[in-house]
This record gives structure tokens, sequence and C-alpha cells, in this order.
């Protein structure tokens, strides 16, 4: 009797012995998850070219705190950089800044034009972010008068800001190289496109002509600058970007081509069809022949810019309360337009990718386009942070509808850190986005219902006569 | 006895005043009395202690004469997130303590029928996060109170088969802290980033029965069910602070929410020798109930609107095994282990509870200090499986590490 007890008894002690021990190795901690690392770039001189995205440039202006998270900041940041020099410039910046004076409506307004002031001017040697806002590619290897661009026709006082004297290098590519980089981020090509689009196709980038940068010259640019980064600086690191699509933005999403109440923000039925009311606008036909006629509702996209002119009645039909008189062109990107401004998007992104793809060893691609058409799809999710491509209430694009808030930037320094982390080796922390402070300025005056946006065309006008002006 | 009385009155004081965490996976808690964790919670089958009530009503009818038993668990939990994932920073929830307990009371008729009494805390969870984590748009603090007040009355039918039954009354309240994310800063560069405060008392009602049968010498079998109870909130209230310009959006007010305790069936088989015991446990935990918690405001805005906490929890179950051995008269050893099987799907595994597959390690030693008085205690080392996020439904992913130390003690005073 007592050896069965004393054997049930080993045996349990034995049975437990062997669940603890074949267990505990689940339930070890390892403590390192995945330990950071720049792989195989070399920080030590981070130099990035670009546009006003590159500047970090929010609602219209560039100025300290939002320059503070531009998306290179974050990338410096987050692989250990600490010497970063950016062209900062006090709040509330240069380019009047937007701001929601009342959530009701709401209302934007904006502050002055030049509401602030350069702080680090006196900086000796080329900043590490070379991001002009407005700038289009070529202005990336032009060796112009930086001081000519802030005169007309471009009326661009940032060449001069953030460039300075061409003493440092007489071109934003000359100042990287003068530098020394070990690693070149280039996100340039956007303004090539985004000057005829958020004109409704009124403006072109090749002056005297309409259109966006034509495509061959966009490839053989590019080819010229990258061949030009690669050679000056041949032990350099390089992420590039390429361009995303303009149906991402709400500054071409937000108004949709119906009649719309703006008490309920529901579209206007046509009592006889059921059907929306499309607004009356200046369009293009298949064979791009401009005429007056109803909008095509799948299609078209009505342009922040045009809500002055709505308000006013203005492509709206009499029989729903409106002058009846169309729509101006500018206000709008047709179907024709849109296809011509898909066709440079495609082309330019064809060219940054097959340079990308020729120099796997050196540069790394940022697929903006296909990450910005997803996330306009499904949105994002960033530690309990809702994000979407919204106009306003999204949280990623500011008052402008065009440039991005200063988590809407986080997203991009990620997908950049993404990039170089899988063409390099490297495991460079992403931005914890919930950490980045939400940034669209609300001084707001009243508070109420959020009905329909009132954005008044003086305070989208200086941002996107940025992206409209001509270089060449 | 009079003395016997204040002290139960004073324990359910303590008890209405206490805290309580999720120490079973979800947030239910499965320690109700010493002597039992220290065996692993195998007890089903031996539920022969005025815990009984909890663990299976059907053993009541085993415990001779009037029966007090006062105690607690002392809950120590460590917890950490390092993300977002694949990153390296860490993040440790605040240190809390938890101290949920136990008191029940029983009287043999000694004519088979035995009825009881029994206060403890199933269900309950209490995580706080620093105010300016990483997750405070997902938590800062959660907090769910409860406990069950649990009358129960049991006969055996001879010595081969007893029965038991109880009503099950719940009571507590819920607490949840959060900031909420909005696109915007104030004029002077602060970004906007409202608090909000939830609390509310909250109560529900179940049951429970169970049966223990002694089909062959020295063999015990038991089976117990308990049922799942809503427990919903009476008077909840929000209120919002922080919220800056914001504030006339966010006027908080009534606010309701309820959430399941899921239903638990065990079943168990022992054996008992001369002078030790032991026991294996199965025990089933229907946390399939679960889908999601709906917070709705009776009053709506923009900005205030109804939001849930989705959980899509899926059934899952605990394995027990536990022995006891009887030194002499006045000393018993105890030990044993269990694993429990967490309920969460890897997308809704949050900091508001991050959970895991747990292993929870036993031992615990019993004092009859006199024929009349017994101390029961209890240790149990509970390490949580590492788990890593990568797939968060609310973008937040990262690995967990949890452990926790649980100190168990029973104080039992037997005419």
């Amino acid at each position: 009797m007592k050896s069965i007890r004393s054997n049930i008894v080993s045996a349990l002690a034995v049975g437990l012995v062997a669940f603890v021990v074949a267990s505990c190795g689940d339930f070890k901690k390892s403590s390192v998850v995945n330990p950071p690392s720049n792989g195989s770039v070399d920080f030590s001189m981070y130099v990035s070219l670009g546009n006003s995205l590159t500047a970090g440039y929010q609602g219209g202006a560039l100025y300290e705190s939002a320059q503070e998270y531009s998306y290179p900041a974050e990338i410096a940041k987050q692989a250990g950089v600490t010497q970063f020099e950016q062209p900062l410039i006090s709040d509330p910046g240069i380019g009047g800044r937007m701001k929601i004076l009342n959530l009701s409506g709401p209302v934007i307004g904006e502050d002055p034009a030049i509401g602030g002031a350069p702080l680090n001017s006196g900086l000796t040697r080329p900043y590490n972010n070379l991001g002009v806002p407005g700038a289009v590619l070529y202005d990336m290897i032009d060796t112009s008068s930086f001081a000519a661009k802030a005169g007309p026709p471009r009326n661009n006082p940032f060449f001069q800001i953030v460039l300075r004297s061409a003493a440092l290098g007489n071109s934003p590519v000359a100042q990287a190289l003068a530098l020394h980089p070990t690693f070149v981020s280039v996100w340039i090509g956007a303004n090539d496109v985004l000057g005829y689009a958020t004109s409704g196709g009124t403006v072109g980038t090749l002056g005297p002509g309409t259109g966006p940068t034509n495509v061959a010259t966009f490839t053989a640019l590019y080819d010229q600058m990258m061949s030009t980064l690669l050679a000056g600086a041949p032990n350099a690191k390089f992420v590039v970007a390429n361009i995303p699509d303009v149906a991402a933005v709400p500054f071409f999403t937000t108004v949709p081509a119906v009649v719309v109440n703006p008490a309920t923000q529901q579209p206007v039925l046509n009592p006889q069809t059921g059907q929306p009311i499309p607004l009356i606008v200046y369009r293009h036909d298949a064979s791009g022949n401009l005429y007056a006629g109803p909008a095509d509702p799948q299609h078209d996209f009505i342009l922040l810019t045009a809500l002055d002119s709505l308000e006013a009645g203005v492509g709206i039909p009499t029989a729903v309360g409106g002058t009846g008189r169309p729509l101006p062109n500018q206000f709008v990107l047709d179907s024709y337009e849109i296809g011509i401004t898909e066709q440079a998007i495609q082309g330019y992104n064809q060219a940054i990718g097959a340079f990308a793809a020729s120099h796997p060893d050196k540069i790394a691609l940022v697929d903006a386009y296909a990450v910005f058409n997803q996330f306009a799809k499904t949105g994002d999710v960033e530690q309990g942070v809702d994000l979407t491509n919204s106009y306003i209430t999204g949280g990623f694009f500011g008052l402008d509808g065009i440039h991005p808030t200063s988590q809407g930037y986080a997203f991009v320094a990620n997908i950049f850190i993404q990039a170089i982390n899988k063409q390099f080796g490297a495991n460079i922390p992403i931005v914890p986005i919930s950490l980045v402070p939400s940034s669209i300025v609300l001084a707001p005056t009243g508070l109420g219902k959020v009905l329909w946006p009132d954005v008044h065309y003086s305070a989208l006008k200086p941002a996107i006569e940025l992206l409209q002006a001509r270089s060449y | 006895m009079a003395c016997v009385n204040k002290k139960a009155l004073t324990f359910l004081a303590i008890a209405l005043m206490s805290v309580s965490t999720a120490f079973g996976s979800g947030y239910q808690l499965n320690e109700h009395g010493a002597r039992a964790v220290s065996m692993g919670g195998a007890f089903v089958a031996r539920a022969w202690d005025a815990s009984a009530i909890y663990f299976n009503p059907a053993g009541l009818s085993y415990v001779k004469g009037f029966n007090v038993m006062l105690g607690g668990t002392l809950i120590l939990p460590s917890t950490t997130f390092t993300g977002p994932y694949p990153d390296n920073t860490e993040w440790k929830m605040n240190s809390i303590s938890f101290f949920p307990p136990n008191a029940y009371v029983s009287y043999n008729f000694n004519n088979g029928f035995a009825a009881g009494i029994g206060v403890f805390t199933p269900d309950g969870l209490g995580t706080e996060w620093p105010q300016n984590w990483l997750g405070r748009f997902i938590i800062t603090k959660i907090n769910l109170q409860s406990f069950n007040i649990n009358p129960t009355i049991s006969y055996a039918f001879g010595d081969f088969i007893s029965i038991g039954v109880g009503f099950d009354y719940a009571l507590g309240s819920v607490l949840l802290e959060k900031y909420n994310p909005t696109p915007f800063r104030d004029a002077s560069g602060n970004p906007i980033t409202p608090f909000i405060h939830m609390q509310g008392d909250a109560n529900g009602t179940g049951y429970n029965f169970g049966i223990m049968l002694k089909p062959i010498k020295n063999v015990s079998v038991g089976f117990s069910y308990r049922s799942k109870i809503d427990f919903k909130t009476t008077n909840g209230n929000a209120t919002f602070s922080q919220a800056g310009v914001l504030a006339g959006l966010l006027p908080g007010g009534a606010v309701s929410t309820s959430l399941p305790f899921p239903e638990n069936w065990y079943a168990g088989i022992a054996y008992k020798g001369e002078n030790f015991s032991v026991e294996a446990d199965y025990q089933h935990v229907g946390w399939s109930a679960y889908k999601q918690l709906n917070i709705t405001f009776a009053h709506q805005t923009t900005l205030q609107q109804n939001s849930s906490i989705i959980g899509d929890y899926s059934d899952t179950y605990v394995l027990r095994v536990g022995g006891e051995y009887n030194l002499n008269k006045m000393w018993t050893l105890r030990a044993g282990v269990l694993y429990d099987k967490n309920p969460i799907p890897d997308q809704y595994d949050t900091p508001i509870l991050p959970d895991a597959d747990r292993l929870g390690l036993n031992v615990g030693v019993g004092v009859n200090v006199t024929n009349h008085f017994a101390v029961d205690a209890s240790y149990m080392f509970l390490p949580f499986k590492q788990r890593t996020i990568t797939t968060s439904a609310y973008g937040f992913d990262g690995t967990y590490n949890t452990t926790a130390n649980l100190i168990g003690i029973d104080l039992s005073y037997r005419l």
C-alpha cells in the first residue's frame, strides 16, 4: 500500500516537473525583439532634396513647429542623426498659415503671408533639408539666380530662404553635394504635375503650354539629376520616392461634382429621376474641346478652390437656386484632364522606378503612388489614431488639402524608413504616430455642428499659386 | 459566534472597496480559496471545504458542522509592452496590486442538507498605464470591480452522490479612462486630446450548480457549472476634460455599457489515499460570449459618438492538476500546476487587457492550528507566454510580457 502511494506521488511529481520543463521555453522572456540598426547606410551626413513635402510645409505655410516634423527630420531622428539642420522659420511662418476660425462651417482663414522670419540663416554650410516649397524637378539642377525666382513670374520666396547663396552651391543638387553626403533622400516631381492639376488644367509647368512636364523631358532631367548625385557622392546611399496619385488627395476629392444641400451635406436629388444633380461646369469632351455642361459626377474632380464660387451659386443650376453659370475651368479637373494628369504621373513614376531599379545596391525606392492609393482606400490606424484622406477630419492632410499634417508626415517618414530597412538591411525604428502631436490649427471663435467646409479661395491661393508657378 | 459575525461584516466592507484584476484569462479570476489555489485550482472533485460554494456546491454536503472561511489573494502583476513593432522601446504598466477577497459561511444540517453563502470575485480587471504613454488613445486606465454574492444549498444522497445549486448576484463598478485623438492643435500649439473618464455601478444575476459522485472507493468525480452573467451599468457617467475649444462638443453625461461574465464548467476526477489526494480538472470558459463592449452615450454630438471595444473572444479552457499530502495531523503540503489558454485573437489583444497563455506553478501549506481553526496559504507564480502582435486592429503592434505573483491566505473556523 505504502509503495503504491509513493509511486503515485512520485509519478505526479515527475509529471509536474516534465510539464513545467516542457512549457518553460515558451514562457521565457526574450527582451530584444529587433535591435535598431542602420544596416549598410551611413547616416553621418544625411541630405534631403525635394519640394514642399520635403520641407515640411503644412496648411499653406512653412513654419518651425511643422518643419520640426518634416519627414526628413523624422527619418534623421529615428536613425540617430544629431545634426540635421533645417531652414527653420518662426511660427506662423511664411506663406499664410491656414487655420480654422470657426468649426461651424468650418470657416478657414489664414495668418499673414509673412508671419515669421528665418531662424537658422546664419548657418555657414548648406542645410541638410534642402526641400524647397514649389520646386519642380528642373529646379534641382537649375543654376539660375535664387533671388530671381522670388520675383515674377514665380514669386516664390523659398529658393532664397532655403538655398540662400550660390556660394554654398548654385543649385539644390550642388548644395547637397557640397555637404559630401553619405545618404540622400530625393522626393521630387509632384509639382511637375500638380501645377497643372491644381489649376484645373489651366496652368502648365512648361510655359507657354498648359500641360504637365513632358514625360520624356522629365525622364531626361531625372536621369541627369540622379547621375549627377551618384557621380558626386560615389559612396552615398539613396532613397527616392515616386509621385502619388491626385485621386488620393483631398484637394481633389472633397467636393462632389453634384449639388449638395449645405445644411445636410447630402446630394440634392432631382425629383423626376431621383438622381443627384450634376454641377454645371466648363469641361472637355473626349477630343479635348472645352464646353459648358453638366459635370460627370463619376469622374470629374471639383477642386477645393471652387467652394467660394459654389457658395455664390456658380455651377449650380437655376432650378435648385443657383446662378446657372458654369463653374470656371480652373476649378474643375475633368476626366479629360485627369487622363493627362494620370499619364504624366505614370510616366514620371516609370522614370523614377527605372532609375532606382538600375542601381539596386545604391537606391531604395518608396512606392508612394501605391501606398497613397492604398491609404485612400482603407485609411490607417496607428496606436489608436485613425487616419484617412478625408479633408480636415481624416487627420492626415492639413487645411490646404494637399500637404500632410505632422502625423501624415510621420506616416511618410515611416514608408521611407521601411524602404530603407528593406533595401539596405537596416532596422531603423518607425515613428510612433500616437506620439506625434496633431497639428491642424484650431483657433476658433465659434463652435457648432461640423458642416460643409468653407474654405475661402483667398486662404488657399498662396499655396496653390506656389504649385502653379512656371519655372522654365 | 458574535465575534465571527462581526468579522464577516468587516470582511464584506473590505470586499466592497476592493479592486480586482484579471488573473484567469480574459477578465476572469479563478483564485477563490488558498487550499484550491495551491493545488493548481484542481478542486471540483474534492470541494471539501467551504469554498465548495464557488468550486462545486455539491461538495458542501461533505463539509461538516458550521464553517467560516475568510481570505483573499494578493496579486502582484508586472506587464511590459515593447513596441511599436518591430521597435524596442519598452513601456511598463503602472505597478499596482490587487486583493480580491473571498468569504464563505456554511452549515451542515447533518441530514444530507447543507447551506451556505459565499462572497468572491470571479471577474475583475485592472490595468493602468502612464498618462503620456504610446497607447494613451487606446487606454490609460480600466477597472472592472465586482463581487458575487452566492447563496447555495446542497443535498447528499448518502456517500455516493451529492448535488448543489446556488444563485449568483454580481455587483460592482466599471471605470474606463483614455485620451481621444483629434486632428487639431490650439492657437498656442498644444495638441487637443480630450481625456474621457467613464464610470458606473453595475450588476447582474446568474446561477450555478454542481454534482459530485464517488463511484468507487477512493475515487471522486465532480462537475460544476456557473452561468453567464450580463454585467450592466446602472448609472454610468462620462466626463471629458482637457478638451480645450472642443469642450462644447463633448458634454459627456449619461453613458451605459454591459459586458458578459462568461459561463464556466469544471469537470474533475480525484483519487484519495490514506493521507494524500490528487486531482485533475478541465475547466471550460465560455468566452465566446464576449464579442464587443458597446459604450452608448445618452446625448450625442458630432464628436461625442457611441463606440465599442471589440473582443471577438473564443471559448477556452484551463487544465489543472494538483494534490495534497498530509504530513501529520497539523501540516498539509500542497502543489499543483495549471495551463490557462487565452481567449483573445491577436488583432484584439490590446493594452486594455493584454492576454496570453499562462502557466501557473502553485505550492501551499495548510495548518490545523487547533481542532477549530486552520490556516491555508498558497503561492502561485504565473508567467504568461511572451506574445508578439503584428496584426493589431488598433495599429498597436508589439510584444507583451507579463508575470504575476499571487499570494493567498484563508483562515477557517469550524464548529
